[in-house]
């Protein structure tokens, strides 16, 4: 009990130290007016282009990429943020289990962009008069917190690529973008060359995206439970990954001596 | 005293970098060169050299940071290459400078957060803050974002926080540097009344009266060999006998000190210069023979003010080190 | 001064492309946009694939390319605490300035020939026949129009000091008021008069115009002459945010300090 809420408190505080937009203006700004321009322009661009076909699916699942906020930027500092304040290296040199400290410190982004993402839903509904029936959004909102978490790993790593790239804007910038484009949030997948479909399949968003399409649009739920449980373990493997390297980097610091922490 | 709680027997660490994309050198630092010591039980320890002497990276290998290339080190009877998990909630470490803090966390909450890093159970962690605080004396701003805080109360901060966890020994890297005179005073009040407490501390510092005032034994390191261990009473009693002349000169230049260096019976010379002028002090055992010969070489008109005085901690280690070679 | 002025762009240049960021926003920017645009319009006719996908995204890069740029570098030279130094330079800050957005401007002219060459090749998209002069002749007044846009943006970011803040909110706001991958027509009515006073709204506008398949010169009269009017307009507000810009420095000594 004492470690779960020691984890749930190291969640709050470390989102407060490493991410710093908590400034009502700024957050205003960051969190929640940029989201919102994003998803008022491609909703105002599919509905043109598609002459309203789709619309509530191309709104949710455009509503769903606002979460790349966090799950990109977010992530990224939770160690770029650390290291750049020179307290990387106090906290690795803790006796506390790095796993769950990372996970912790995930958390946060997890459930932040979730809630961006819910809003702009609620926006999307509100300005364009969408029905979603009532019992989707339950479905709609495990779906999406599976795929931020799934997000969230994917931005792990890239932002422990960090500690040996010094170009951390590129890849977060790289990584958001690639998220855009590859889950197909504006277009069916159909539309892509073969080649970078096969590519969607192991980037996270992409199963979220079309589950979503199909609850919204079609009330379809058959594809659920294996698309679910792929999009769960692609976060898994992700959050694996993330931590071994982190576990390398560490091992790096201190056996070899070639990597600084600070 | 006799408790040993900290032996490094002959460690040694190479940094090995690889310079270039494609044809990689690679260059090989040796920082340390097979170092040993031991640390008794509520000792404060002074880690002194120059630049590049190795102190940072010793502090790296006490914490549990780095692992030495070869050589054992035991911490409180654990070895922190194998044992590192252990090893760590009993000791705590410290960095100079103002980063190393969560800048957007109030004070409390930097300390609460690693409070929860280092397990304290949350029933003691209030007690603890508020006291470490008040040991501190940034009680009364605990709620105040760090970013807001002086330099001097952020190095005060981090001394809390390198206390959160009780450790028995606590290491601190250049403490002091960048503080005002008031703050650094400070700083020494704290880590002498945590000793009094029973903590045993490891430092290293630039500053030598720091040194002298605070511990209890000195390790002189350069170019990553141990030069010598003893406390400070010992080490300027190998200076017995010796005077130190400092004069301070209006006009100066570089020929002129090396002269001085080679008058007879004069040890060393170690100058200084700030914007106005240059204090040179020379190690002599026969202070009233060089004076006159300093006469003879220095134009009378540019020497303001000229004093013979005991030898402090710095000229042992100018003895030791080299003289003006920085 | 001439000679100070290219020696900025040259400088400039090379300061901006050596950021991994702009790189990015310079290269990698235009390939995924344009390819972005190209997924969702994939199906339209060639006319309409020109003017949203190629003109869009080519536009849409450009614009990338000046919040990354212009409008950031103020920001930046803050943060170094270089923005004084260029201040008290002997050449006048506004030389600097304009050597800063040509420089700018010709890294984002070849974002937007990176987005139209990744099209034509890799997408074939077919680039309509046009009259060179009419175009390239209006090519070259909307890059200075948008020069001149982004010049008062930098000055105009210089007296704020939520540059982050607004600089974050710049970029899909101006994609969607100005119609870059849209006609502004489908806009509800009370966004168009925004949309009218910004002057990517009348550039992209005079390029698809300028690009039609029976383009005439009477045809792209409409927004060249709103073009030309808001870039006297902006050069006037320029000029009173640079003495603002001015006063602050100068008067207040407040330029660097927040």
């Amino acid at each position: 009990m004492a470690a779960l809420q020691r984890f749930f408190r190291h969640s709050v505080l470390s989102y407060k130290a490493l991410f710093g937009w908590l400034e009502p203006k700024v957050y205003l700004f960051v969190m929640v007016l940029n989201p919102l321009s994003q998803l008022l322009f491609f909703a105002v661009l599919v509905n043109y282009v598609y002459g309203g076909e789709g619309l509530a699916g191309y709104i949710a699942a455009n509503a769903l990429l606002l979460c790349v906020m966090n799950s990109v930027f977010g992530m990224m500092s939770v160690i770029t943020s650390d290291r750049g304040m020179g307290t990387l290296q106090l906290v690795m040199s803790t006796p506390s289990n790095k796993a769950s400290l990372f996970i912790s410190r995930s958390l946060a982004h997890v459930v932040n962009g979730a809630f961006t993402a819910v809003l702009g839903l609620a926006f999307g509904i509100l300005l364009f008069g969408l029905s979603i029936p009532f019992d989707a959004f339950l479905s709609l909102f495990v779906i999406w917190l599976v795929s931020i978490f799934s997000a969230c790993g994917l931005g792990l790593i890239i932002a422990t690529f960090c500690l040996w790239s010094p170009s951390m804007h590129l890849w977060s910038n790289l990584l958001a973008s690639l998220l855009l484009l590859l889950s197909g949030a504006n277009y069916p997948l159909s539309v892509m060359p073969a080649w970078l479909e096969q590519l969607a399949v192991f980037i996270p968003l992409t199963r979220g995206v079309r589950l979503t399409k199909d609850i919204v649009n079609n009330g379809d739920y058959s594809q659920m439970t294996t698309l679910l449980s792929q999009e769960l373990l692609l976060g898994c493997v992700f959050f694996i990954i993330s931590l071994l390297l982190i576990v390398y980097a560490e091992y790096l610091a201190r056996v070899k001596g070639t990597m600084d922490l600070e | 005293m006799s408790e040993t709680v900290i032996t490094v027997s002959n460690v040694k660490r190479v940094y090995k970098t690889e310079v270039g994309m494609f044809k990689k050198t690679k260059k090989e630092v040796e920082a340390l060169k097979g170092i040993s010591f031991s640390i008794h039980k509520g000792e404060i320890f002074g880690l002194l050299g120059p630049n590049g002497a190795g102190k940072t990276t010793m502090i790296k290998l006490l914490t549990t940071m780095l692992i030495p290339d070869s050589g054992t080190i035991s911490i409180l009877g654990m070895d922190p290459v194998t044992q590192h998990m252990k090893v760590r909630p009993h000791i705590n470490f410290i960095l100079g400078g103002e980063r190393n803090l969560y800048w957007r966390l109030s004070a409390y909450d930097n300390l609460a957060y690693f409070a929860d890093l280092y397990k304290v159970p949350r029933q003691e962690q209030k007690n603890r803050i508020l006291e470490l605080l008040e040991l501190v004396g940034l009680a009364d701003v605990a709620h105040q974002r760090v970013e807001t805080f002086s330099k001097g109360m952020k190095q005060r901060l981090q001394i809390a926080r390198g206390l959160i966890n009780r450790p028995y020994i606590l290491f601190l890297d250049e403490p002091s540097i960048g503080l005002d005179p008031v703050s650094a005073r400070k700083l020494r009040d704290i880590l002498l009344k945590l000793n009094e407490q029973g903590t045993t501390i490891l430092l290293t510092t630039h500053y030598m009266y720091e040194a002298d005032e605070l511990c209890d034994r000195i390790a002189f390191i350069d170019k990553g060999e141990l030069i010598t261990v003893d406390t400070p009473e010992n080490m300027k009693r190998q200076t017995a006998g010796v005077s130190i002349i400092e004069c301070k000169l209006t006009d100066v230049s570089a020929s002129m000190i090396e002269e001085l260096s080679r008058l007879p019976h004069v040890r060393h010379v170690k100058h200084e210069q700030d914007e106005i002028m240059t204090t040179v002090r020379l190690q002599t055992e026969m202070p009233q023979a060089v004076i006159p010969e300093i006469y003879k070489l220095v134009d009378e008109m540019s020497i303001s003010d000229l004093a013979i005085m005991q030898p402090t901690l710095e000229d042992v280690y100018v003895q030791l080190v080299g003289g003006d070679a920085q | 001064m001439m000679r100070a002025l290219l020696h900025t762009v040259k400088v400039q240049m090379g300061l901006s492309i050596a950021r991994p960021m702009f790189k990015f926003i310079i290269i990698v920017n235009p390939l995924f946009l344009a390819t972005l645009a190209f997924f969702i319009y994939g199906s339209s006719s060639p006319e309409r694939l020109f003017h949203y996908v190629v003109l869009g995204s080519g536009f849409m890069a450009l614009w990338s390319s000046i919040v990354y740029s212009s409008a950031s570098d103020v920001q930046r030279e803050r943060f170094y605490g270089t923005l004084e130094l260029l201040f008290v330079a002997p050449v006048s800050f506004a030389a600097i300035l304009i050597g800063k957005i040509i420089g700018n401007m010709v890294w984002g002219l070849i974002s937007m020939g990176i987005a139209f060459l990744y099209l034509a090749l890799l997408f074939r998209i077919e680039v309509p026949a046009m009259q060179p002069l009419l175009f390239f002749g209006s090519l070259v007044f909307v890059l200075i129009a948008i020069s001149v846009f982004s010049f008062f943006l930098s000055l105009a970011f210089t007296l704020s000091r939520q540059t982050n803040a607004l600089m974050n909110f710049i970029e899909y706001p101006i994609y969607l008021v100005c119609g870059f991958l849209f006609p502004i027509s489908i806009l509800p009515d009370w966004v168009k008069p925004i949309s009218y006073l910004l002057p990517p709204t009348w550039a992209i506008e005079l390029l698809r115009k300028a690009t039609e398949a029976n383009a005439t010169f009477s045809g792209v009269a409409m927004p060249l002459t709103a073009l030309l009017a808001l870039v006297l307009i902006y050069i006037v507000f320029g000029y009173f945010c640079y003495r603002a810009v001015e006063n602050k420095a100068r008067i207040n000594g407040k330029l660097g300090v927040y």
